[in-house]
């Protein structure tokens, strides 16, 4: 079987078809794509879209092309369809894999030096995923079109398969799962401006794309050899049950499968009662999922028989407790109201245990809000990712956090203790770079420069001074720039503290 | 040859980046399965896209033109008929070339007999 794997795939890397695709690829690597790989090493796949598309383009030749061919020198070997299907598609695979250590070898040289080592590895991983998500979609097309047609005409359908599929989803990235799965081929954010600072997020969405598009894949193998071969044996049938089962149940997954989506929430129209915060403690684990701990002390200004924060919904209370005792609460359209006894001029301690997963993105598809291994984007006001009083006054938060990443916030750090008096707490992480220009700290993502964010906040300041609009950040001081994502809503310009936040659009 | 290709590519850049118009886009009719409308160079600041349904429904968005890579969606709205939706983004004035930045917008329906009016401004 290897022996005849790997004669096919000499046969392979023979065809001219696969000259014409190393081409078309190291011209655009060379031309344009190595200048990407400084700034981003997730846009290089993002911007690999005709290199893919002409590697597809080849596997579907050769692999239907070889398939209907006889070859004298392995008829001795061909007389069983099913070994033949068999070595050619590991043959294509065998290409797939050298075509992507080729490609990884030119990430790695051409790679900014900065960027840190789990960024590199987990852009070469997404790298390979779509590579060999597509490579064995494009060789089943091939093969099992080669097989039902049996001519040269096999690879004519093959190909407008293929690029019926393309055009399809060319540009149009849907809000429904099941049709993003049409596109797992090519990375997601293809067609939509992307969110350098997260670079790909390994989600569970992600990874249900990819899979099941190789379902399908095995699937269509699967069928094809028992189509073709003539020796059927009863175990054979694991492999396309097992595929059938995986691929329904992810579709079914994917239909009832909604993305978290931003929408801006009317916070005038909701009363609080009149309270003050005098310490806010949290114990923050921002690891895989955002699960947090807060012990809230509160001083009443008046009677009030409710107590309410705004909490994003998407997040899952575990208990509420009030001095110690498990009280009832409501929790509906990001407002967690607190339902007990509270007298003026009381205080009281309250415990609020909630979880969920963070994964908030912008209409476009692009990431807006998210908390995984590697990157974090919370920021506090824009977001209630943890119970927050709407109030103009400081209170003084201590924060006890677990997470992989470097964390950024407006509040000083040290060794995951974040300490301090603010109105909001953000926290940032991901794939930043930093730079100390004058006695200002700026954490920014690759794609920018220090120069061009200080002469965007100049110009929008001048904008201000223009137009005596929003005083506020003209005359503020600061001496640290955090590059955020927030919603279009929110100003381009933020100051909270003595951190300025500059949005990425 | 090698001065014809790189004179093409300069060529792809420029016309990507030209200014059909200043500020603002539409209203345009847009129908059918996929428009797309003029490149226009919007400046910079915060724009919305509006899309107001005639007939059927679809997708507008609100596309940034990259010279030589897909161009990016910066903005979608589902639009219905007869209502209008809109959606915000953030236009820049430059490049990264320090040529023009251009924006388009891009329909795309399901419904080949749809129809909408769609714009983007200031």
């Amino acid at each position: 079987m290897l022996k005849s794997s790997l004669f096919y795939t000499k046969v392979s890397l023979k065809n001219v078809y696969f000259i014409v695709a190393m081409i078309v690829t190291l011209l655009d690597v060379f031309t344009r794509l190595i200048d990407t790989l400084d700034v981003s090493i997730f846009s290089y796949t993002k911007y690999f879209l005709i290199p893919f598309i002409f590697f597809h383009i080849y596997l579907l030749i050769t692999s239907s092309s070889m398939m209907h061919q006889e070859f004298q020198v392995l008829s001795f070997l061909e007389k069983e369809k099913g070994k033949k299907m068999i070595a050619i598609v590991f043959a294509n695979i065998f290409v797939t894999i050298g075509f992507g250590l080729l490609s990884v070898l030119i990430m790695l040289i051409f790679k900014n030096p900065l960027f840190s080592s789990s960024t590199v590895l987990m852009g070469i991983g997404h790298f390979l995923i779509i590579l060999m998500t597509g490579s064995v979609f494009a060789i089943s097309i091939g093969v099992s079109m080669a097989t039902l047609i049996r001519n040269e005409l096999s690879i004519v359908v093959s190909l407008a398969i293929y690029g019926l599929i393309i055009a399809i989803t060319y540009g149009n990235l849907s809000d429904n799962l099941i049709l993003n799965f049409l596109q797992a081929f090519l990375s997601d954010d293809t067609f939509i401006v992307f969110n350098e600072i997260a670079g790909v997020l390994f989600t569970k969405e992600y990874f249900a794309d990819k899979l099941v598009v190789l379902c399908l894949s095995v699937l269509i193998l699967s069928m094809t050899y028992f189509f073709i071969s003539s020796i059927k044996r009863k175990k054979y049938f694991i492999i396309p049950t097992l595929s059938l089962v995986a691929f329904s149940s992810l579709i079914i997954y994917g239909l009832n499968h909604q993305y978290d989506f931003y929408q801006m929430m009317d916070v005038e129209k909701t009363t609080f009662e009149e309270y003050k915060i005098g310490e806010y403690k949290m114990q923050l684990d921002l690891r895989r999922k955002l699960e947090n701990k807060t012990q809230i002390q509160i001083a009443f200004n008046e009677n009030s028989d409710t107590l309410s924060f705004l909490l994003d919904s998407i997040f899952t209370i575990e208990h509420v407790l009030v001095n110690g005792q498990t009280v009832e609460y409501t929790f509906l359209d990001n407002l967690l109201v607190i339902h007990d006894y509270f007298t003026k001029d009381s205080t009281v301690n309250v415990e609020i245990h909630y979880r969920g997963k963070v994964d908030i993105k912008k209409d476009i598809g692009s990431n807006l809000f998210y908390v995984s291994p590697y990157a974090i984007n919370l920021v506090g006001g824009d977001f209630y990712w943890y119970p927050s009083p709407i109030m103009e006054d400081v209170a003084k938060f201590d924060l006890n956090v677990t997470s992989d990443a470097k964390l950024y916030s407006n509040l000083p750090i040290s060794d995951g203790h974040l300490q301090g008096d603010t109105r909001y707490v953000s926290i940032f992480a991901g794939i930043y770079n930093e730079q100390t220009d004058g006695n200002i700290r700026y954490i920014y993502p690759f794609t920018m420069s220090v120069e061009r964010i200080k002469s965007t906040i100049s110009a929008i300041i001048d904008e201000y001074n223009a137009t005596d609009e929003n005083i506020e950040v003209k005359n503020k001081y600061y001496n640290q720039v955090i590059v955020g994502t927030w919603p279009i809503e929110g100003d381009l310009l933020k100051v909270e503290d003595s951190t300025l936040y500059f949005r990425l659009d | 040859m090698k001065k014809f290709i790189a004179s093409a590519f300069v060529a792809t850049t420029v016309f990507a980046s030209l200014a059909a118009s200043a500020g603002t886009i539409g209203p345009v009719n847009v129908a059918g399965l996929f428009t797309e409308t003029n490149y226009a160079h919007l400046g910079s600041g915060k724009h919305t896209l509006s899309g107001t349904g005639i007939a059927g429904s679809g997708t507008a968005r609100a596309m940034k033109v990259i010279p030589l890579k897909p161009d990016e969606a910066v903005a979608k709205t589902a639009v219905s008929s007869p209502s209008t939706s809109t959606d915000s983004f953030n236009a820049i004035d430059k490049n990264d070339n320090d040529v023009n930045q251009s924006y388009y917008i891009r329909w795309t329906s399901l419904n080949a007999s749809s129809k909408a009016s769609v714009s983007i401004y200031k």
